[in-house]
């Protein structure tokens, strides 16, 4: 189809009037059906949904009448992160992202939840068939000074999502947030949504100073262990973070600040031999990268290997408990040295630890094709990262379950 | 005889529109700019997204004085980027090229005008 000026919507800002998903990611779906993804089971293992345009359907399930009356006066879930701070953020880089501004404008159908609709129209145009989709604002109650607040609002959004939104579409999956500033009352959590449909495990933000190698987290990773289900560190940046206090732009905060604590709590779980304690706990690290998992590979094994009376309980060097009790999510996936990128998955052997994943629709999202592309990966490879490993993992049905995308015009 | 395809009028194009167009079964955008006609592919060559349907937008540059300290930003008034809505790559609106790494750049097409209309040239 041929678009002259006279037919074309496009103002000189580029931008149509509203916003439309299944228009946004038009190239994403030519990418899906030139690559016959139809024919290729993927898993995206981290999306994320605004759950600050449902808040008001979220508000109801809070349990503690005092901050539900706080939640009823608060415009959005961000407002009730105040105490700390909240997280200064640009992640429309000034508007130049489409998708920030225009999102909240997408027209949907009123017979069921905003986000069921937003999720279809993104798995389908992207080529997924099955979506692990987190929260957002969410993710900063890690550093929340007032505990009872991560438990309340961790348990409003689970009950809205388990019980509103994911009986709509069983293509969307969710891992339970879990409190883990409250350690009890995680498990309230697990015992209560573990089992529900379509919980596929557990999730921990990672923005936390408490370390979670402590014994209060014992009981926490028995259960989970005994479920059989994962637990995932979802990293995030904390802004406020001292050692991050200098950094003057988003992007070197967000650089630094979504590995920070990965590194700091995969240092702890492997030092203090949480895989030998629950060799049956799988550990997903998720929304790092994957570049700083060979950095810390061979940092932890060089200091092992001279001071083994710190880390009594390990019997091999860190690198290996990393890459065979832990997996990890590709997404922001550094591709920029093919060659560097090719030895990162041999050392984290990606052939069964790596998770596709999206991150859509935030502002580093990566399509299906930054793993289909690779020249370095057979097709038994790709179709391990972009789903058999996931639907191993999370108990996935084996068979593709998307539509074919929709054809779009220029 | 390289096909080509009528973007629309230079009236059109001059007055700030921009036209997307398909060329060869390839997208391709049209933007006039100081007087010049520009086209390029309609492919970001990071990720693939829709490059020419974004933001226009002076390149942002910092003022540094004499004694190497720096006294802020602004935006350029003659380098102007075309950003791909999906990740925010950046390319030089006169040549396509990436403002992160100037030894990329995006497919250009050439452009005539004929009488008052614009073609692009596959």
């Amino acid at each position: 189809m041929t678009h002259s000026v006279e037919d074309s919507d496009l103002t000189n800002t580029g931008r149509r009037p509203g916003f439309d998903t299944r228009h946004h990611l038009a190239h994403a779906a030519n990418q899906a059906r030139e690559r016959n993804y139809r024919d290729f089971l993927i898993v995206d293992a981290d999306a994320h949904q605004n759950e600050n345009e449902s808040w008001s359907d979220i508000v109801p399930f809070i349990e503690d009448p005092v901050v539900r009356h706080f939640a009823e006066y608060s415009r959005h879930m961000s407002a009730m992160l105040f105490p700390s701070g909240g997280n200064a953020a640009n992640q429309s880089g000034s508007g130049r992202l489409e998708r920030y501004p225009g999102r909240s404008l997408e027209k949907v159908p009123s017979d069921i939840p905003r986000d069921v609709s937003l999720v279809r129209r993104e798995m389908d145009s992207i080529g997924v068939d099955y979506q692990v989709v987190f929260p957002t604002s969410l993710l900063g109650l890690g550093m929340h000074p007032d505990t009872n607040m991560e438990v309340q609002l961790a348990w409003a959004y689970t009950r809205w999502m388990t019980e509103v939104v994911m009986p709509h579409e069983p293509r969307v999956k969710t891992m339970v947030y879990l409190p883990f500033n409250e350690p009890e009352a995680c498990m309230r959590f697990i015992e209560t949504f573990g089992d529900r449909p379509g919980v596929v495990g557990f999730m921990v933000a990672g923005a936390r100073y408490r370390p979670i190698h402590h014994n209060v987290y014992a009981p926490i990773y028995r259960a989970i262990e005994e479920r059989g289900k994962p637990l995932g560190f979802h990293a995030n940046y904390y802004a406020k973070e001292r050692v991050l206090e200098g950094m003057n732009r988003f992007l070197s905060v967000h650089a630094l600040g979504f590995v920070l604590y990965n590194l700091v709590h995969l240092t702890n779980v492997i030092i203090n031999g949480i895989p030998e304690r629950f060799p049956k706990l799988r550990m997903i690290w998720i929304e790092s990268g994957l570049a700083w998992v060979p950095f810390l590979m061979q940092r932890l094994d060089n200091e092992y290997m001279m001071r083994t009376a710190e880390a009594p309980l390990l019997k091999r060097p860190p690198s290996e408990y990393m890459r065979e009790s832990c997996y990890y999510t590709t997404q922001p996936m550094e591709s920029g040295d093919l060659q560097a990128l090719e030895t990162t998955f041999r050392m984290i052997n990606a052939d069964s630890q790596l998770l596709f994943a999206s991150d859509y629709p935030h502002w580093d999202f990566n399509l299906p094709s930054t793993i289909y592309d690779l020249p370095f990966l057979g097709e038994a490879q790709k179709r391990r990262i972009l789903g058999e490993n996931a639907r191993a993992l999370f108990r996935l049905e084996a068979k593709t379950v998307k539509p074919e995308p929709a054809a779009t015009n220029a | 005889m390289p096909e080509s395809v009528r973007a629309g009028t230079v009236e059109q194009l001059r007055g700030g529109a921009r036209a997307l167009v398909t060329l060869n079964g390839r997208e391709v955008v049209v933007f006039h700019h100081h007087g010049d006609f520009h086209a390029f592919s309609n492919v970001c060559l990071h990720q693939g997204g829709p490059v020419g349907e974004g933001m226009l937008i002076g390149k942002v540059e910092s003022r540094i004085d004499s004694g190497g300290c720096w006294l802020g930003d602004r935006f350029s008034d003659d380098e102007i980027h075309i950003v791909c809505p999906w990740h925010g790559w950046e390319y030089d609106i006169r040549t396509g090229e990436m403002a992160g790494d100037r030894r990329l750049r995006l497919r250009r097409y050439d452009t005539r005008v004929e009488g008052e209309d614009v073609y692009v040239i596959g």
